[in-house]
């Protein structure tokens, strides 16, 4: 079926693939453009483009591709988001790093052989024994998982908004050492209890939060006092 | 009394006395509501803390920043040796409170 847009020009219907959760069409210079768009509150909004082209031009290996990546991107969404898969788990296509570490784990003696001769030329005088080695690659491994966590971790960001009411009311110090408190609670919320119920929790202490320091400042500095500063922090 | 500590102050000198030498936040709240089962606001126990560094029990120092924490310092508090004074007298006068033996009704003449 065609339509035509407010500009004019007719556009077809989008092309259809079965099984693609999370999936948009967008007509751009005369081509389809398949996007998987991020669709729940607390995933970092983002989009990823699988296709683009002509309907004509969509084949099965296309179709497949997209459906795959579809429900990877989705399950790994839900994943961030604590709710549980709704739809099937689908097991990603592994990258080159797992592959590689999944090999080096697998390899039989030789190929540690050569990996230990390798070292040993290079530390020359101090020949590291077959378990230093080992033990310094889990350890490279292990470090390296940490930071990977880490990195997902921090890619979840706390409401800007409740941030931004905390500084306004304190010193840079002190407002950076209590945000951090909070970004600290926030990430160990995520972790236990999901996104969306670790945004509430941050908003609801951070509510809970400004009326002891309004009252501390307030005690300070007396009610004008606090009220100019505030002003005076939100025009500068 | 220029020393006379509030309920909170005292759980939080008492919390950063165990928690010494890494007394932080959130550090001092969750051993508060381990202990005692009392949950305070992060503001409300920072508003206390400023109280009690103003009043000079306490010390603070910067700590180190995480990727946890967003890149933000911890902030450290120490008891300063007046402040374990102030938490000390304080204590006493509670234990004082609680051994004083009851004191016999006066009777109407």
């Amino acid at each position: 079926m065609k339509r035509r847009r407010s500009t004019g020009q007719i556009v077809s219907d989008h092309p259809v693939v079965e099984n693609c959760p999370g999936l948009t069409w967008r007509h751009r210079n005369g081509k389809w453009e398949a996007q998987w768009r991020a669709g729940i509150i607390g995933f970092p909004k983002d989009g990823f483009r699988l296709w683009r082209g002509k309907e004509n031009e969509l084949g099965d290996v296309a179709r497949k591709f997209i459906s795959h990546n579809c429900l990877a991107l989705q399950s790994e969404m839900l994943g961030w988001n604590g709710e549980g898969a709704i739809f099937p788990q689908v097991e990603a296509e592994p990258s080159m790093r797992e592959v590689i570490l999944d090999r080096i784990l697998e390899a039989g003696s030789s190929m540690w052989e050569e990996i230990a001769a390798s070292i040993r030329r290079l530390f020359g005088h101090r020949e590291p024994s077959m378990e230093e080695i080992l033990a310094s690659i889990r350890r490279i491994i292990a470090e390296d998982d940490e930071a990977r966590s880490q990195a997902k971790v921090a890619r979840i960001n706390p409401p800007f908004a409740a941030e931004w009411l905390i500084a306004l009311l304190m010193s840079s110090r002190r407002a950076a050492a209590l945000l951090g408190d909070l970004e600290e609670k926030f990430n160990r919320n995520i972790e236990s209890r999901g996104v969306r119920r670790a945004r509430a929790l941050y908003w609801s202490e951070a509510l809970r939060s400004i009326g002891p320091i309004l009252w501390a400042k307030a005690k300070k500095l007396g009610v004008i006092a606090v009220i100019a500063e505030m002003w005076r922090r939100t025009h500068s | 009394m220029a020393d006379d500590l509030s309920t909170l102050e005292q759980q939080m000198m008492l919390a950063i006395s165990k928690l010494m030498p890494s007394a932080y936040g959130v550090a001092i709240s969750d051993h508060i509501e381990r202990v005692t089962s009392r949950s305070y606001s992060i503001g409300a126990v920072y508003a206390a803390l400023d109280r009690l560094e103003g009043r000079g029990f306490l010390a603070s120092r910067q700590g180190e920043a995480t990727s946890v924490r967003g890149g933000r310092r911890k902030l450290y508090f120490d008891l300063t040796a007046r402040g374990q004074h102030a938490l000390k007298q304080s204590l006493a006068v509670i234990d004082k409170l609680r051994k004083a033996p009851p004191r016999a009704r006066e009777a109407f003449v």
